[in-house]
């Protein structure tokens, strides 16, 4: 079959090609595919901020009609569901039972498939984990090894969960949730006078999500900000925010309609001051729809939209503890020298324990977000020295423009994950751009 | 209610399975696609309470004793919807000459098994029951591509023609035809077409609602009907200019 190649961004808008991808509707539609390509990559909603799911030269193979929910367990608490079902379909599903699911990323639309192959994590990845650890056991399509029934103790899980889908086209993926129906949450907003402030408050916190956000003053020591948290609760308040359940979900090529970038020196102070005194002073303590709290971009899609055509650079890389505050204070000279603007810096306690190419280990992530200027490339050149100095463990979903330098040197796992690839797959059937730039 | 859904493993077939049951309203899906249609009547009973049937069948090896024996089991048909439709990249005209056993595949399935399966299920059809197909634009006018399939939704549109008849003058059954335009579905992702493509979805609903009526015929999605005045009006001078 002649498949025609459109244009993929990803969705930072660094990078973009044609590429050729197809959908398959049936079983015998996906095995079909292989016989007459030599390249694949799957493909969920394509929310990647780095292109993980397409490239020019590989088919992506997009898992949207792979969407239906094939058994729940009642008793074991688990789920069987296809790896194209969208996380807020998996959410609303399990609520219906009153059941819940505790790892939720912060866009609705992305598939488990997509999950699974990022490990991705939650609000409070150090109490909950990542993804993976939910994982009972998951069917993977490979065209040379057929399909292939993948548990917990199986190899060839190592280089799945949270291998960027170079193993090859997840099918099914059983879920592990929790008997715990949850529909609302009391949050708060404290503010924080500077990062040190933050961590002590992060690592005291007993709360169900939380997270601190600061502003970063390249002229101040002190970076204040805000820690968010929230707990589950099961009743409305009287001080409940009736939310509208919709959420509009757009992908790469809508996120970058907008010919300029409405972000600039001035609009990022203003933004910023903003949404400071706002959460501070207006969302000190209050009750909201627990579908807010989970995907905050889902219902605040102008934010990335603002961005433009040009697009932006979020990092997001696991520190240790004690790490956190002298990076950013070699980040704030770096950005000094360049004159850079960046929005903000997120950070929340992690613990991850994959054993493939997503951040493993015990810290705090750190989420930096880089506004495109003309010094950007400069800049990044010397940050991802500082970001080798640290140790900085990447989150390859988000990082699109990491070296092989920064990826060999920072990946805890990249050379086993590299060898148990080879010896699984030696043609390397599954390819992204990603993978071909950190020859994987 | 039970409806018969012919090819209920994809595309619209499948779609209207999950918009009637979404209405409370129980159907039987006959695919040759186990997996597939395994999954989805599952997938409908954790979403939608309502349980499904599944009768395993492969249109290229008709057999009449397992449709009979199959349709007994069911204690009643409210209708039969027929979306199955089969087409090949290879269905297009050739200077030595086209594949003959493709001829035959492309007309078995797309119109033989469903004069097959009209002739058994009648059996079983009261004279309230509907009984639906789903024709294509392709059968508007003959191409030089998709050759064997437009000559088969040409003779199904006729079939349908007949059988409406014999429905007005009998006063028995509800005969419907929706002749289809582009659709979107996974044959035609990523296809350039020169139209906007219609949504299962939307036409799931749109048969669902035309349940209550009469026999007629339906032009989905509705800017083809113009479109299909002029394509049969179109002089061949000018029609083999024309990229449909």
């Amino acid at each position: 079959m002649d498949f025609k190649k459109i244009f993929f961004y990803t969705f930072d808008g660094s990078y973009g090609s044609y590429s050729r991808s197809t959908k398959p509707e049936k079983f015998k539609d996906l095995e079909s595919i292989f016989s007459n390509n030599k390249k694949f990559i799957p493909r969920g909603s394509g929310l990647s901020y780095s292109a993980l799911s397409f490239k020019d030269d590989s088919l992506s193979i997009n898992s949207s009609y792979f969407n239906r929910f094939i058994s729940i367990n009642k008793t074991h608490h688990t789920v069987k569901v296809e790896s194209g079902v969208k996380i807020i379909d998996l959410i609303n599903f399990l609520d219906s039972y009153g059941y819940s699911f505790p790892i939720i990323p912060g866009h609705p639309s992305i598939t488990i498939g997509a999950c699974v192959a990022t490990d991705v994590h939650g609000k409070n990845p150090f109490h909950d984990g990542t993804f993976c650890d939910w994982i009972i056991d998951l069917t993977l399509f490979h065209p040379n090894h057929g399909y292939l029934k993948l548990s917990k103790n199986n190899e060839i899980k190592d280089i799945t969960f949270g291998g960027l889908g170079l193993s090859g086209f997840i099918v099914d993926v059983t879920l592990k949730f929790i008997n715990k129906k949850v529909e609302y949450m009391n949050s708060s907003t404290t503010k924080s006078t500077c990062i040190n402030n933050s961590l002590d408050y992060l690592n005291n916190c007993k709360s169900d999500y939380v997270y601190s956000w600061h502003m970063i003053d390249i002229n101040n020591v002190n970076d204040k900000g805000l820690i968010f948290e929230s707990n589950y609760i099961k009743k409305k308040k009287k001080n409940f925010m009736n939310i509208n359940k919709k959420y509009f979900s757009f992908d790469s090529s809508i996120r970058r309609m907008l010919p300029f970038s409405l972000f600039n020196s001035i609009t990022v102070k203003i933004f910023n001051n903003f949404f400071y005194h706002y959460n501070l002073f207006l969302k000190k303590n209050f009750v909201q729809d627990v579908h807010k709290s989970n995907f905050p971009f889902g219902y605040f899609s102008a934010f990335h939209f603002a961005f433009g055509k040009k697009g932006f650079y979020e990092g997001q890389y696991l520190l240790n503890n004690n790490q956190v505050d002298p990076f950013i204070i070699k980040l704030k000279k770096l950005i000094k020298k360049y004159k850079l603007n960046t929005l903000f810096i997120v950070l929340k306690k992690f613990n991850g324990k994959g054993k493939s190419l997503s951040m493993t280990g015990k810290g705090i992530l750190v989420s930096i977000n880089f506004l495109k200027s003309r010094n950007f490339d400069s800049f990044f050149y010397e940050y991802e020295k500082i970001l080798i100095d640290f140790d900085a463990q990447p989150n390859l979903t988000k990082d699109s423009q990491i070296s092989i330098h920064r990826a060999m040197n920072t990946i805890k796992n990249y050379i086993d994950y590299k060898n148990k690839l080879k010896k699984f797959d030696p043609t390397l059937t599954f390819s992204s751009e990603v993978s071909e730039r950190l020859k994987l | 209610m039970n409806y018969l859904i012919v090819g209920g493993s994809s595309g619209l077939g499948k779609c209207i399975a999950y918009n009637f049951a979404e209405h409370g309203i129980k159907t039987t899906l006959l695919s040759s696609d186990k997996r597939d249609t395994e999954r989805i009547i599952e997938d409908i009973y954790l979403r939608f309470n309502i349980k499904n049937n599944y009768i395993q069948f492969d249109f290229t090896n008709y057999s009449e004793d397992v449709i009979y024996r199959e349709l007994k089991k069911l204690k009643k048909i409210n209708g039969i919807i027929f979306t199955i439709g089969l087409v090949s990249d290879k269905d297009s005209f050739l200077v030595d000459g086209m594949d003959e056993d493709l001829a035959k595949t492309l007309f078995d399935v797309n119109v033989l098994s469903v004069i097959r399966l009209v002739n058994t299920a009648l059996k079983f059809l009261d004279s309230s029951s509907h009984i639906i197909g789903i024709g294509s634009v392709a059968a508007i006018k003959g191409r030089s591509k998709n050759v064997y399939y437009s000559s088969a939704k040409s003779a199904l549109k006729s079939y349908f023609e007949s059988l409406r008849h014999f429905s007005d003058i009998k006063n028995r059954y509800n005969v419907q035809f929706y002749t289809l335009g582009y659709m979107d579905s996974g044959s035609t992702y990523n296809m350039n077409l020169p139209l906007p493509r219609g949504k299962n979805v939307k036409l799931s609903n749109l048969i669902r609602k035309n349940l209550n009526k009469k026999s007629k015929n339906y032009t989905y999605p509705l800017y083809w009907k113009p479109i299909t005045i002029f394509l049969k009006l179109c002089p061949p001078i000018l029609f083999k200019y024309i990229k449909v």
